[in-house]
C-alpha cells in the first residue's frame, strides 16, 4: 500500500517539466495557491496519466489472474490468448475502416471506441472459450491464442494497407501503447467500465478457487460452470478490451503480474492473489510508466516497449526456473 | 432388495456417451450406508462413467439413479454437492497450496459467496483431517506430498464436503502395497464410523475381497455380479467370472493363481510347508504336481533336503537340473 502511494507520487512527479515535490503534495491535497502552470500540468496531463496507469495496471493484471486460474494455464493472459488483438481489431474497424459507430448509436467517441474494443475482445474470447471446451490441452490453447492473434493482426494489417496516412498514423501511435494521451472524458468511460469488470470478477472469486482442482471436481462441488464461463469472458473482455481501447496494447502485465503475486505472497489462495494482483499491477504499471518518461529528458517511450522489455525476460526465467509452471504445461 | 440403509439405487440404468453405444445397460444396483463397495472390471468397461453417473455429473443414457428415493436429475448441482463427494484420478496441479487449504476446498458448497469459512466450516475441516490421520501434514505444501499422502488429503477434502455418499475412482492406483492396504482400511473404517456409503473403483480384487463389504463386478456381455465377497466366493460365481486362461481365482483362499500349462507329472511327499513351496517352484518350471506319479520327490526342511531316485539335493535349482537331464 505504501509502495503504491509512493509510485503514485513518483508517477506524477516524473515528466518533461520538473515539478517540486511540495507542489504535488499541495495540489493533491486541494491547495489553490499553486503555480498555475504546475496546476495545469498536473491536472491535465499527469493526473489523468496516473489514473490511467492505475486502472490499466489493475484491470490487466486481474484479467491475467482470472484467465490463468480459469484455464489453469500459467501462460494465459489477455495478450497471449489474443484478447488484446481482438480489441485492436475493434479499434481498427473504427479508426481505419471508418465505421462510424458514434453516428450509428448516438454514443460519444469515447464510448464507441470502448464498445468496439470490448466487442472485439468478446468475439475472440468467446471463440477461445468455445474451443477450450473441446481442447483440454494447455499448449494447444496457447497455440490457438497465438493463431487468433496472428489472424486478427492480419486483418488489421489489411485495413492499415488501405487506409489514409493520417488515420494510419493515429492507429500506429495507439498501437505503441500510451497512458498519457487520455482525456478526462475518456477516463470517465474507462474507470467505471473497468470497475464493473473488477466487480464482476469478484463474483467469480470463489468459483475460481474451486476450479483449481479441475473442472470435474469443480462441478462436483456445485460450481455453476456455465455462469463462471460467462463471468470470466465478460469481465476480462470488458477490462482488457476497454483498457486496450484507450491505452493501446500493453503486453506482459496480464501474464506477469499474477506470477509475481504468487511468488511474493507464496500462495494460490484467490482471496490473497486477487487484491495482491490488483495492487501489484497498479504499482508495476506506474513504475513502468515512470521509466517510460525517461526521467530527466524530454523523451517519452511507448509504454508497451517498457513492459515488453521487462516482461519478456520475466516470463522466460519463469519458464526455465519454475518447475510448477513446467509441470503444468507438460 | 431395497433396505432401509439404502442410499442410492439405480433402476434399469444405462450409462455411456451420446452418439455412442451404451457402455453398460440395465444396471440395478444398490449402495448402502456404512458399507464400502468395490467396483471391479477391466479397463474401458465404464467404471469411471458409472461413478460419474452416480455422482450426477454425467446424465444416464436410460433409466434412473435414485438418491435417497428421489431421482438424482431433480436435484440441483448445489444440492448434490452437499450430498455426494468425489475423489478422482486426476492429480491436481496445485502449487503453493497447503494441505489445510486443499481440504478446505471441500467446504465450497457451504462457504459465503466470496469463499469465507465459518467456524462450523473449520470444525468440519478439522474433523476430516483427524479422520484421515493427516494432522502432521496440515501445513505442508500439497506438491511436496507422496502419492499415498496426497490420496489421503483428497479423501479428507471429500469428507469435508460432508455428503452421505463418497465416490472414489481408483484411489489405490500407483500406490505401493502398504499404502494400498492403508487406504482400503481407512475407507472401511470411515464407512463404519461415519455411516457414509463409500463406493470405489479398483483393479485390486484380492484386496477388495479382503477389505470391502460388497462387490460389483462389471464384465462385457454379462450381468453385473453383485454381492458380499465371501458369498460370491462360496457360490463359485466370482471365481467363474474373473478367472481366465492365464490365471484362476482360488475359491478357498480368495487369491489369484497363475494357471501353468500342463507338463511332466510329479508327486511330492514331506512336510506340508516345504512340499507346498517345492510344488510352487516346480510348477513355475513347467511340471505338473499330482498326488501320485511315476516319480515322487521327498522333501524335508531344516536342513533342506530333497531326494529323488536315491539322489539327495540341498537346493531347488539342482532338482530342476537333475529332472531336466533325466
Amino acid at each position: 500500500m505504501v509502495l503504491l502511494i509512493l509510485s503514485v507520487v513518483l508517477s506524477i512527479s516524473v515528466g518533461s517539466v520538473l515539478i517540486p515535490f511540495g507542489d504535488i503534495v499541495a495540489y493533491l491535497f486541494g491547495s489553490k495557491d499553486n503555480h498555475p502552470l504546475f496546476a495545469t500540468i498536473i491536472g491535465k496531463f499527469r493526473l489523468p496519466k496516473t489514473l490511467a496507469a492505475l486502472t490499466a495496471g489493475a484491470g490487466l493484471s486481474l484479467s491475467g489472474l482470472l484467465m490463468q486460474s480459469y484455464f489453469r494455464n500459467p501462460l494465459a493472459g489477455p495478450y497471449v490468448l489474443g484478447i488484446s488483438s481482438g480489441a485492436s481489431l475493434g479499434v481498427a474497424l473504427l479508426t481505419l475502416a471508418g465505421i462510424n459507430l458514434a453516428a450509428f448509436t448516438g454514443l460519444g467517441h469515447a464510448w464507441s471506441i470502448a464498445l468496439s474494443a470490448a466487442l472485439g475482445s468478446l468475439a475472440v474470447f468467446m471463440v477461445i472459450m468455445y474451443a477450450s471446451l473441446r481442447i483440454h490441452n494447455h499448449v494447444m490453447l496457447l497455440i490457438l491464442g497465438i493463431m487468433f492473434g496472428s489472424a486478427t493482426s492480419a486483418l488489421v494489417s489489411i485495413m492499415q494497407y488501405f487506409s489514409q496516412a493520417d488515420s494510419l498514423q493515429r492507429f500506429l501511435f495507439w498501437s505503441f501503447g500510451n497512458l498519457g494521451g487520455l482525456t478526462w472524458q475518456e477516463l470517465q468511460v474507462m474507470l467505471p467500465l473497468v470497475g464493473i469488470g473488477i466487480l464482476l470478477s469478484l463474483w467469480a472469486l470463489k468459483d475460481l478457487q474451486a476450479m483449481s482442482l479441475g473442472e470435474t471436481y469443480a462441478a462436483s462441488m456445485g460450481v455453476p460452470l456455465k455462469k463462471l464461463r460467462w463471468l470470466i469472458v465478460l469481465s476480462t473482455s470488458i477490462m482488457a478490451g476497454v483498457i486496450t481501447a484507450f491505452c493501446g496494447p500493453i503486453a506482459f502485465v496480464g501474464i506477469g503480474v499474477p506470477h509475481l503475486a504468487r511468488l511474493l505472497f507464496r500462495t494460490a489462495n484467490q482471496q490473497v492473489l486477487f487484491p495482491g494482483s490488483l495492487l501489484l499491477g497498479m504499482i508495476i504499471l506506474l513504475l513502468c510508466d515512470s521509466i517510460a518518461q525517461v526521467p530527466g529528458s524530454d523523451y517519452t517511450l511507448p509504454i508497451n516497449i517498457i513492459t515488453s522489455l521487462l516482461g519478456a525476460p520475466l516470463v522466460i526465467s519463469m519458464l526455465l526456473k519454475n518447475r510448477n509452471v513446467k509441470s503444468m504445461l507438460s | 432388495m431395497r433396505t432401509s440403509s439404502s442410499i442410492v439405487t439405480t433402476e434399469s440404468l444405462s450409462i455411456g456417451y451420446a452418439h455412442q453405444p451404451a457402455l453398460m445397460e440395465n444396471l440395478n444396483l444398490e449402495v448402502q450406508r456404512g458399507k464400502l463397495t468395490a467396483l471391479l472390471g477391466p479397463n474401458g468397461i465404464g467404471k469411471t462413467t458409472l461413478l460419474r453417473t452416480l455422482s450426477g455429473i454425467h446424465a444416464p443414457m436410460k433409466g434412473k439413479v435414485l438418491f435417497k428415493n428421489t431421482d438424482l436429475a431433480q436435484y440441483t448441482r448445489q444440492q448434490i454437492a452437499k450430498e455426494i463427494s468425489l475423489v478422482l484420478t486426476d492429480k491436481p496441479a496445485l502449487w503453493s497450496t497447503t494441505v489445510y487449504e486443499l481440504v478446505s476446498f471441500g467446504r465450497y458448497p457451504y462457504s459465503s459467496w466470496i469463499g469465507q469459512l465459518s467456524p462450523l466450516d473449520h470444525q468440519k475441516i478439522e474433523e476430516a483431517i483427524q479422520l484421515t490421520h493427516i494432522d502432521f501434514l496440515r501445513h505442508h505444501a500439497v506438491d511436496t506430498l507422496s502419492d499415498g499422502q496426497l490420496q489421503k488429503v483428497m479423501i479428507a477434502r471429500a469428507l469435508a464436503q460432508d455428503g452421505d455418499l463418497l465416490l472414489l475412482d481408483e484411489p489405490t492406483a500407483h500406490l505401493d502395497l502398504g499404502n494400498k492396504i492403508e487406504i482400503f482400511r481407512l475407507l472401511r473404517t470411515l464407512a463404519l464410523k461415519t455411516q457414509k456409503a463409500i463406493v470405489i473403483s479398483t483393479h485390486e480384487l484380492e484386496l477388495a475381497i479382503e477389505m470391502t463389504d460388497c462387490l460389483w463386478v462389471l464384465s462385457c456381455g454379462a450381468d453385473t455380479l453383485v454381492g458380499t465377497p465371501e458369498e460370491l466366493l462360496l457360490s463359485g460365481a466370482l471365481s467363474q467370472r474373473v478367472s481366465g486362461k492365464e490365471y484362476i481365482l482360488n475359491e478357498l483362499s480368495g487369491k489369484f493363481e497363475i494357471a501353468h500349462p500342463a507338463g511332466p507329472e510329479l508327486a511330492i511327499e514331506g512336510n506340508p510347508k516345504a512340499a507346498q513351496w517345492l510344488a510352487h517352484f516346480l510348477r513355475k518350471n513347467g511340471f505338473t504336481i499330482v498326488p501320485k506319479a511315476a516319480q515322487t520327490l521327498h522333501i524335508t526342511d531344516s536342513p533342506l533336503q530333497i531326494s529323488l531316485n536315491n539322489h539327495v539335493f540341498d537346493c531347488f535349482d539342482d532338482v530342476i537340473q537333475a529332472l531336466n537331464k533325466g
